[in-house]
């Protein structure tokens, strides 16, 4: 992989045309303008899915805990779950503002998670059983583990332990289960309002200046804007692609540990991702910025993102595969990984220079 | 995990092919000039290396490494370095500063791998490299022996995510960043529960493994990740940290502690945090250890801090400037930095301005750290 990478990054600095021809630019924004397209048609619309998936999903657990025998209800929390899990995978790669406060990014979606630390402390927290620590506010400090949708996961996806039977324990759990979801309607609500309250973080982010303690100039929020999209391809091979590849490089192969698997929505939540970072590349009007001797980008790139939902789906349908093939996994991992590569080499090496929004090698990605 | 370490190990052996032929052509000529300077670097065709500088900015010779760096351990007594695959590594090479001899993959054990960063014992003899403990996700010091390149066994680092560690003057104590948080191959270098980091700074006996000294910072400040390491003449360790919460929150990010003192942060008459990005990429200490450099890739700044005061003497603008390195100085200062960017750039400055012009190196980006290979006298 390494090797092709590498291959790759010598056809850029060679300028081989490797499909298509030079279709006309598109206007280039300013970068004033890249960022206000990608603040409120980007990242407000997607915050305040969040909140407003979060408020449907509180609602039907109250419902179920309320009324477990109706098989309605139950549906209900399903659907309102993948929603939630959908409109976060839509947003979380966006790391700049309200979500890296109060560890709110940990606290609504506790992974990576190798260890199993959410199941764990979750079954101890079962265990003791202490209704005070349900109330919300007591809630909120407890370990980021048990206060989002991986705990609540574990919960709503359990054959052996569900929440719908009317005992004590389950009572418990369903309670358990209500705590999560109104915590992460406040949750949504902080990044909701953080981002569009009057003083929030979207003033910050279009206003920049020697004011703003954050934000000196629209170059500066730029990059950062461009830094979310290339967080969002580095996340996907992070979360979906290594554990993959990890797994199956072990003798004997394992099982990869991945994100919303219990609930089955691993593919769900991948797709939201891709297709949300395209809709933030898009905003930007980087592709404007394609070199004038690299014209074949301009096709490269939607073909590119067309290549990476399709390498999406061969890998849902090798993970569906039986019985479990974990080379095919492998491979199906190897190609997105590759793709996506490219993708964010393009933008790193390419776009992001030309748009005079470099990112260096260090400030990217340093250690 | 076996296939993939695997992979870098052979892509590792036959880079070393590639090194040793360049070696040899180089030293067919004789062995030239000596270097400086080394950092580890991305070359202009995507490939990575490690590039041996001399003082007036040439290069002197560049060993292929198969996949990316981070720093780079000198052991000064025997002209060898060891240069370190970045988290999560699975290789260091070894080799001979001045060019004799072959290059020597160094490999962690199973269920361990690499933070980055390593040092030499004061003879030699022996490589004390952070590491991480994967299953357990726990940090360790790897030992291993220098004449055969063995793995010879491990203490802990006494806490999680351990990244420099740095050998006192005193030849016994290492000062270890760890940085507080877990990370997993399987999940790249994507981190682990930050809601929990606990960073030290913690002094260990390398002759016994035993623990000397554990330094927390306050709860406050727990999202300070610590993570670069340079000791001054008085046996001071400074560090520089990178802050894992919301930037507008950054605290100050350089600090301060011995083995009998605790950590003090550095409070600069203006606040730097923020200005800075919330992140140091690596401290250096003048040849005189009366200055700190700190730099500051993300804010496109190296900070120059009096080490008796903590007060700033000099912002150099470096776009992407990041590693740092004693450098000789004017006759009246006596010491300046030389400094290596992610875009390819080698600027020297001491206290008064520029040393010399910049040197660019075409298509070069050069990564975290640049180390000064032969003490300044």
């Amino acid at each position: 992989m390494v090797s092709f990478v590498r291959l790759f990054a010598l056809l850029l600095t060679l300028g081989v045309a490797l499909a298509g021809g030079a279709s006309a630019h598109e206007e280039r924004k300013t970068h004033a303008g890249m960022v206000l397209a990608a603040v409120d048609n980007f990242v407000v619309p997607r915050v305040e899915r969040v909140e407003k998936a979060a408020t449907a999903l509180a609602n039907g657990v109250a419902a179920l805990c309320a009324d477990p025998a109706d098989a309605r209800n139950r549906a209900t929390v399903v659907e309102s779950f993948g929603e939630v899990v959908r409109a976060w995978g839509a947003i979380e790669f966006f790391r700049a503002g309200p979500v890296t406060q109060a560890s709110r990014l940990e606290r609504f979606h506790f992974w990576p998670d190798p260890r199993g630390t959410a199941s764990r402390q979750l079954t101890e927290m079962l265990a003791n059983r202490d209704s005070a620590k349900l109330l919300p506010a007591a809630f909120a400090t407890q370990s980021a583990a048990v206060q989002g949708l991986a705990a609540l996961e574990i919960l709503l996806f359990n054959d052996r332990q569900t929440i719908i039977v009317k005992d004590d324990d389950a009572k418990f759990r369903c309670g358990f289960a209500q705590a999560i979801a109104t915590n992460l309607v406040a949750i949504g609500h902080d990044l909701s309002d953080g981002w569009t309250a009057p003083d929030g973080f979207r003033l910050r982010m279009l206003t920049p200046g020697s004011d703003n303690p954050v934000y000196k100039d629209a170059s500066d929020t730029g990059r950062d804007i461009v830094k979310a999209i290339v967080t969002g391809l580095e996340l996907t091979i992070s979360f979906h692609a290594a554990p993959e590849i990890e797994a199956a490089a072990a003798t004997p192969p394992k099982s990869p540990r991945l994100p919303f698997e219990r609930s089955r929505l691993t593919s769900a939540y991948l797709e939201a991702e891709l297709t949300s970072i395209e809709a933030l590349f898009n905003a930007t009007g980087l592709i404007a910025f394609v070199p004038a001797d690299k014209g074949w980008m301009e096709t490269f790139i939607p073909n590119t993102f067309k290549e990476i939902a399709k390498d999406a789906a061969a890998l849902e349908q090798a993970r569906s595969a039986k019985p479990a093939d974990a080379a095919a996994r492998s491979a199906a991992a190897k190609k997105l990984k590759f793709d996506l590569g490219a993708l964010r080499l393009i933008i790193v090496r390419e776009l992001a220079p030309a748009a005079e929004l470099t990112l260096g090698f260090n400030e990217l990605d340093g250690d | 995990m076996a296939i993939d370490r695997r992979n870098f190990l052979i892509g590792s052996v036959a880079l070393l092919g590639a090194a040793t032929a360049s070696r040899r052509a180089f030293a067919a000529g004789a062995l030239g000039p000596s270097a400086d300077f080394v950092s580890a670097a991305r070359l202009a065709d995507g490939s990575y290396a490690v590039l041996l500088i001399a003082d007036d900015g040439s290069l002197v010779r560049e060993i292929p490494l198969s996949t990316r760096g981070h720093d780079i351990a000198i052991d000064r007594g025997r002209r060898r370095a060891a240069a370190f695959a970045r988290r999560p590594g699975y290789f260091a090479v070894a080799f001979d500063l001045d060019g004799r001899g072959e290059p020597h993959v160094v490999t962690p054990e199973d269920n361990r791998h690499f933070f980055g960063h390593g040092a030499f014992s004061h003879d030699g003899r022996l490589l004390y490299t952070s590491e991480n403990d994967i299953d357990l996700g726990t940090g360790v010091i790897g030992i291993y022996e220098t004449s055969g390149w063995r793995r010879i066994g491990e203490f802990s680092s006494f806490g999680i995510g351990p990244h420099e560690a740095l050998l006192l003057a005193d030849g016994r104590t290492l000062a270890i960043a760890n940085g507080g948080f877990a990370t997993e191959p399987s999940s790249g270098r994507e981190p682990i529960n930050l809601s929990a980091m606990e960073p030290s700074l913690c002094f260990v006996d390398v002759e016994t493994g035993e623990l000397k000294a554990k330094h927390l910072l306050p709860a406050a400040l727990h999202l300070l990740s610590i993570r670069h390491l340079a000791a001054d003449a008085a046996g001071g360790v400074w560090f520089g940290g990178q802050w894992q919460g919301s930037l507008e929150a950054a605290p100050e990010l350089i600090g301060m502690a011995s083995r009998d003192r605790p950590i003090k942060i550095i409070e600069p008459a203006e606040p730097q945090g923020v200005a800075l990005k919330g992140y140091i990429g690596s401290v250096s200490i003048s040849a005189d250890g009366r200055v700190l450099a700190a730099s500051a890739p993300r804010a496109g700044r190296i900070i120059y801090s009096d080490t008796a005061t903590g007060k700033v003497l000099r912002t150099v603008l470096l776009d992407d400037g990041c590693g740092i390195a004693p450098a000789a100085g004017r006759e009246s200062e006596g010491w300046a930095f030389a400094m290596t960017s992610g875009h390819g750039v080698l600027h020297v400055e001491g206290l008064s301005g520029a040393e010399a012009p910049d040197r660019t190196f075409g298509g070069v980006e050069f990564d975290n750290h640049l180390r000064r290979i032969a003490p300044l006298v």
